[in-house]
């Protein structure tokens, strides 16, 4: 009897192996990937404990799911396959039982998820028929473990095994034909998941291009790295990138997981059909899927590409650890380097990177115009000063000159040295790399990196986390390392030494939004915080902030792309500020500062750190 | 058709940088849109904004390397065998800037020319029809006889740039042999400084009238005068009233 | 009288000069058109000369039957050309041509055939200078006059300066080199003026003797050029509009709107909120995420003007604002913000139109 349960559950594991090497086959058909696919399997068991287990555990309900679900369902056959193969005593098939048990409970928990009520995220199709398999395999499979534990007669453990087997059949079919393949997909995925970066800090930087490749970027799925195409299959639909997503909540034509579900249907001639909420408003594309078949314009609607901002939040909730900001970047190379694909309004800020080094297309010469009554020095070629301040694309916004004259102005009371680039300071190339013209981006780069190094500093500090992120994690690639600092880090430092004094303002209360390519793309949430405790009256957070903080809509070139919504990002961002009570927003970045600005209407004022902390400083 | 798109040297106003200018990409749209063949020439050392030109679409720019007369030289490289279209941006960007050079070809090929073209339409017996863009929107057709000189409109749909093009455009350095010198320009040559346009009573800064509260008759009366004194009303009111 | 207000020239320079004083005000803005709709005495003298010492030309494109702005500013161009000495031929085109010639500072009008060709304009235009055998030839830098002065030159190899920025008797400026740098030299033999750049000629009423236009030698055309199509304001794009009438959110009645567009002759832009509602296409919004525009004129109702929005009337020359906030950042924009209701303004302002039929 033992044998029969034996090949029941070795049967469907065979099958589950055969099916995860047809997956493999596909997959492998994408490029290679740096690093051996195989040597990675040994870090999966510590990436799936530790690190999707962490992301998992912000609901705490769902790990609960997920852990006697899947541990059951493992545990229970882990332990059955070699007691019934090689004959075991009552107490292990009592432990299999016990572990299916769980299992069931699982299940259980599984089938609560959609009902009565499915949350609005979550897909349905196939996966209402999950619980049921679930319960099968599990129920038959304890079942007849427990026939065995306590020395049942054939009939009923033949009957049990049936059960089990039939629910593992439905098992398979979910897992090889349908939204299941997760479970064999996150393996492949994790092991050769292609930010390993992220399982010992941050690794948030895009990775330079080849420009040389006979194709840059991605135009089918093969053009996709293989571990990519597996992160694809990993993904599970539990809707939560799609929550996070501030292009989906302003109703453009953009779902994260819509779109990772597309990729990952875009490899296949026959894909399953899927069953969650579609990107808003766009209209189905339903052209043939299939490993050299276009993907842009053909299943994926050309706007969902272009509505991101790249803020990452999809990518901070992903529990499966899926790189969506690089699949969507990955595709805006293909498109921009390939096809010359691009919106209206980013050709012309990628035309003005390429012929003015200025996304703006304005006279670099003018950047420094909003500084000119404090006359800061400017630092020639081969000259040296402690801080180069690197003014970004910012310093050419009227608004924004407000912001970079209360930095100079407190840098210039806590007595620190320091000089621009001048004319000097091109575009770091953010907005050309976001748009996935790579090409200008490392043509902006390298003169970036060549003015900077024909000067000596100390350290760059930046009031543009874009140009931060550029500079500090993506410059290094290319040849560029420095110490960066964004303003508010700056200032932070000045405060608790004591070289700027604060006295804190009473006022309407504050709400901090937290740029994304300083939080989320750098980790920095706290000095802000920080500064703002120590300048104003009152701080409240909104619902979303921190690493969770919602995008402004300005990242990403969104505005230049300007894909049509039914709200404005801006304005939900706003709208949550509101809810929070605050009087004031604060800002950090110039993008959030152009879009929050842009808010009509009354509203919480919009004001810098910076600004904040220039109107509480006492003379020292 | 055979076309020939004329490069110039290529400088952004705003930056110096080298840059197709708009014209001419406006130029090579014109040319993809005729069908067949088209490739860019340019009289002077290539640089970065011939092959960025590539990317606008041009499979090869030829580069004449030679002194003197630019237009002695594009006419003696043009001639044999002949394109059955040349085109040329509005003005050249970087050097005398005047607009002159494909009237010049023109009168020395003893082809016609026409500028300001918005489209390309069709062949028909050695005619070539195109639309002409006028100031405000408005359009003209036109026929030209082929082989031509087209200047096209700043505004004639551009064709979007392509990294992969712009990588893979051959640029052909050709010697060719020296034409006799263009007549040296005189004057004085100095940095460009913007000077104001001619004098008026209000603009852009603001500081103009304000109306407090007036009655809404008397508003629009103000409105309406202050409006065809701008010109704006101008004698096209009883057509638009009937429109 | 025909109802078209007469200039004078006087009152003109008159408010060109700072309150009291001598030297010219200098704004950096285009001509404002208000100077002409001051109405005075006509000048009560005529230049005339008959054996003038040399001769310049101006080619004046006279659309509406006299010289418009820049047209007299080409005639400007040519008296400052001409000195005392010299006399000034204006080769006209167009409809009803030969009006406000001489009082543009024209001693000569030779009236041309508006039909022809710009094949066989070199030619008509090299025949009918030939009498005068001008020093200099001025034209306007428009579409259709930048167009003859090339073929001119190219015809007759005579040296051109196009677009000049500055000019007097002995030295024209002109930029070069992709607009960084820029030469002076002596007046060439064609010249071509940007709109605002010469002053019109300000002195008493030159003559403008009409001539026998020559008798145009026939070319084998090998150009056909078809009739002009013009553009309704209500399909030209936004961008190229040159009056743009715009919605904000202090319009509520877009029948009123759209009626007053038609009246006017204006192409319709709208604010951002106007669009994000759907009462306005989003193809006309106006600001940095939506159109950045190149009219002449702008004229708002009902908008407050945010920083985005007002970044999208770039270039425009003219802004005529109604809002009904004092404060509002438009206002600080406009040349003329009547600070009223837009929604009670539109009805009175179409009542008006109505009435003067």
């Amino acid at each position: 009897m033992g044998a029969l349960i034996a090949a029941e559950i070795g049967g469907i594991a065979l099958a589950a192996l055969a099916g995860w090497l047809v997956l493999l086959a596909r997959w492998l058909k994408g490029r290679p990937a740096a690093g051996s696919w195989l040597a990675g399997l040994r870090h999966v068991p510590r990436r799936y404990l530790v690190d999707v287990h962490h992301v998992v555990a912000r609901r705490p309900a769902a790990a609960r799911m997920h852990a006697l679900a899947a541990g059951g369902v493992l545990s229970g056959a882990v332990m059955a396959l070699p007691a019934g193969l090689l004959g075991a005593g009552r107490i292990v098939w009592a432990l299999a039982a016990l572990a299916f048990g769980i299992g069931g409970i699982g299940a259980l928990l599984v089938w609560r998820r959609r009902v009565p009520r499915s949350p609005p995220g979550l897909s349905g199709g196939a996966f209402l028929w999950l619980p049921a398999a679930l319960a099968a395999w599990c129920v038959g499979n304890g079942l007849a473990a427990l026939f065995m534990a306590v020395g049942a007669p054939a009939l009923p453990v033949v009957l049990a095994v049936l059960l089990g087997g039939a629910g593992g059949v439905g098992l398979l079919r979910l897992v090889a034909l349908g939204p299941m393949r997760h479970a064999l997909a996150g393996v492949a995925w994790l092991a050769g998941h292609t930010r390993p970066g992220r399982f010992t800090g941050r690794d948030t930087a895009l990775r330079p291009l080849d420009l040389v490749a006979p194709r840059l970027g991605v135009l089918v799925p093969a053009d996709f790295l293989a571990p990519e195409l597996a992160g694809f299959d990993a993904c599970i639909q539990c809707g939560r990138c799609e929550e996070a997503c501030p292009a989906f909540a302003a109703g453009q034509r953009l779902n994260p997981k819509a779109l990772i579900q597309t990729l990952s249907a875009a490899m296949r001639v026959a894909p399953a059909a899927y069953a969650g909420r579609p990107a808003p408003g766009a209209p189905v594309m339903d052209g043939k899927g299939g490993m050299a078949r276009p993907i842009v314009g053909n299943v994926l609607h050309r706007d969902s590409l272009w509505a991101c901002t790249t803020c990452r939040a999809c990518v901070e909730e992903c529990p499966m650890l899926i790189e969506h900001v690089d699949a969507v970047v990955a595709l805006r190379r293909g498109q921009t380097l390939m096809l010359g694909a691009v919106r209206d309004g980013a050709a012309q800020a990628l035309q003005a990177s390429r012929e003015r080094a200025e996304p703006g297309g304005r006279d670099l010469a003018a950047r420094g115009d909003v500084l000119a009554t404090l006359d800061v020095p400017v630092l020639p070629p081969g000259g040296e000063t402690g801080i180069l301040l690197w003014l970004g694309e910012g310093a050419f916004d009227a608004r924004y000159g407000r912001t970079l004259r209360a930095l100079v102005t407190l840098m210039r009371q806590a007595g620190l040295r320091f000089a621009t680039l001048g004319a000097d300071e091109v575009d770091c190339g953010d907005l050309a790399r976001r748009l996935g013209d790579e090409a200008t981006f490392q043509a902006l780069a390298a003169e970036a990196i060549g003015a900077l190094k024909a000067r000596r500093f100390a350290k760059i500090v930046t009031a543009d986390p874009h140009a931060l992120h550029v500079l500090r994690n993506e410059y290094p690639a290319l040849g560029g390392q420095w110490t960066v600092q964004h303003h508010t880090g700056l200032l932070d430092e000045l405060v608790r030494d004591g070289r700027l004094r604060l006295e804190r303002r009473q006022g309407g209360s504050v709400a901090y939004h937290d740029p994304c390519y300083l939080g989320r793309y750098n980790g920095e949430i706290d000095a802000p915080r920080r500064l703002l405790d120590a300048a104003c009256g009152g701080r409240v957070e909104m619902a979303r902030h921190g690493m969770k903080a919602m995008c402004c809509g300005g990242g990403g070139g969104g505005p230049a792309s300007d894909i049509d919504a039914v709200t404005r990002i801006p304005d939900l961002r706003m709208e949550q500020a509101r809810a929070a009570g605050a009087g004031v927003v604060a800002v950090a970045c110039p993008g959030c500062t152009a879009m929050l600005e842009g808010v009509t209407g009354p509203r919480p004022e919009v004001r810098d750190v910076a600004e904040l902390v220039l109107a509480a400083v006492v003379a020292s | 058709m055979r076309g020939v798109v004329l490069l110039s040297g290529g400088i952004d106003p705003v930056s110096g940088r080298p840059a197709v200018p708009r014209g001419e990409v406006a130029a090579i749209g014109l040319a993809l849109s005729a069908g067949g063949a088209v490739g860019g020439l340019h009289v002077g050392e290539g640089s970065v904004a011939q092959r960025q030109a590539g990317g606008y679409g041009l499979e090869r720019v030829d580069c004449l390397r030679g002194g003197g007369d630019a237009v002695a030289i594009l006419a003696a490289h043009l001639s044999a065998p002949p394109p059955d279209l040349v085109l040329a941006g509005s003005r050249a960007c970087g050097g005398e800037d005047s607009g002159m050079l494909p009237y010049l070809l023109a009168e020395r090929l003893g082809w016609p020319l026409l500028a300001g073209v918005m489209a390309i339409g069709a062949v028909a017996d050695g005619w070539l029809s195109v639309t002409i863009g006028l100031p405000l929107g408005a359009r003209q057709e036109a026929r030209i006889r082929l082989p031509c000189i087209l200047c096209a409109h700043d505004a004639a749909p551009a064709p979007p740039f392509v990294f992969d093009r712009a990588r893979r455009v051959v640029v052909r350095t050709v010697d060719v042999s020296d034409a006799p010198p263009v007549p040296v320009v005189e004057g004085v040559e100095r940095p460009y400084r913007a000077r104001p346009r001619l004098i008026g009573s209000a603009g852009p800064g603001g500081g103009g009238t304000v109306l407090e509260n007036p009655e809404p008759a008397e508003a629009a009366r103000v409105l309406l005068a202050h409006l065809r004194a701008l010109g704006m009303l101008g004698s096209s009111e009883g057509a638009s009233i009937d429109a | 009288m025909t109802g078209r207000p007469r200039r004078d020239p006087r009152a003109e320079r008159a408010r060109c000069l700072v309150p009291g004083g001598v030297r010219p005000r200098l704004v950096r803005a285009g001509w404002d058109g208000v100077l002409t709709a001051e109405a005075g005495p006509r000048p009560p003298a005529v230049v005339c000369i008959e054996e003038p010492a040399f001769w310049v030309a101006a080619i004046v494109e006279t659309p509406e039957g006299r010289p418009d702005r820049w047209g007299r500013q080409v005639l400007g161009a040519a008296r400052v050309l001409a000195g005392a000495e010299g006399g000034v031929v204006a080769l006209v085109t167009g409809v009803e041509a030969g009006h406000g010639v001489g009082e543009g500072g024209a001693d000569r009008v030779v009236v041309l055939d508006i039909a022809i060709g710009p094949e066989a304009m070199p030619g008509v235009m090299l025949a009918a200078l030939a009498p005068f055998a001008p020093r200099h030839v001025v034209m306007a830098e428009t579409p259709a006059g930048g167009d003859w002065a090339r073929r001119l030159a190219a015809r007759s190899g005579w040296s051109i300066q196009a677009g000049i920025e500055m000019l007097n008797a002995r030295q024209a400026l002109r930029p070069v080199g992709a607009m960084r740098r820029e030469r002076a030299a002596a007046p060439a033999r064609v010249l071509t003026v940007p709109i605002d750049r010469v002053a019109p000629y300000g002195g008493m009423r030159r003559e403008g003797r009409g001539c026998v236009p020559p008798d145009v030698p026939v070319l084998e055309a090998r150009v056909q050029v078809g009739p002009v199509v013009l553009a309704q304001a209500a399909e030209m794009p936004l961008a190229e509009a040159p009056f743009v009438m715009a919605a904000g959110q202090g319009v509520r009645d877009f029948d009123s709107f759209h009626a007053l567009s038609r009246f006017l002759g204006a192409t319709e832009g709208a604010s951002r909120v106007v669009c994000d509602a759907g009462l306005m296409p989003r193809g006309a919004q106006v600001g940095a995420s939506g159109t950045v525009l190149d009219a002449r004129c702008y004229l708002a109702f009902g908008i407050a003007g945010a920083p985005q929005h007002l970044q999208g009337l770039g270039k425009v020359e003219h802004v005529v604002a109604v809002n009904t906030d004092l404060h509002a950042a438009i206002v600080a924009r406009a040349g003329l913000a009547i600070i009223a209701d837009a929604q009670a303004v539109m009805p009175a302002l179409l009542d008006l139109l109505r009435e003067e039929g």
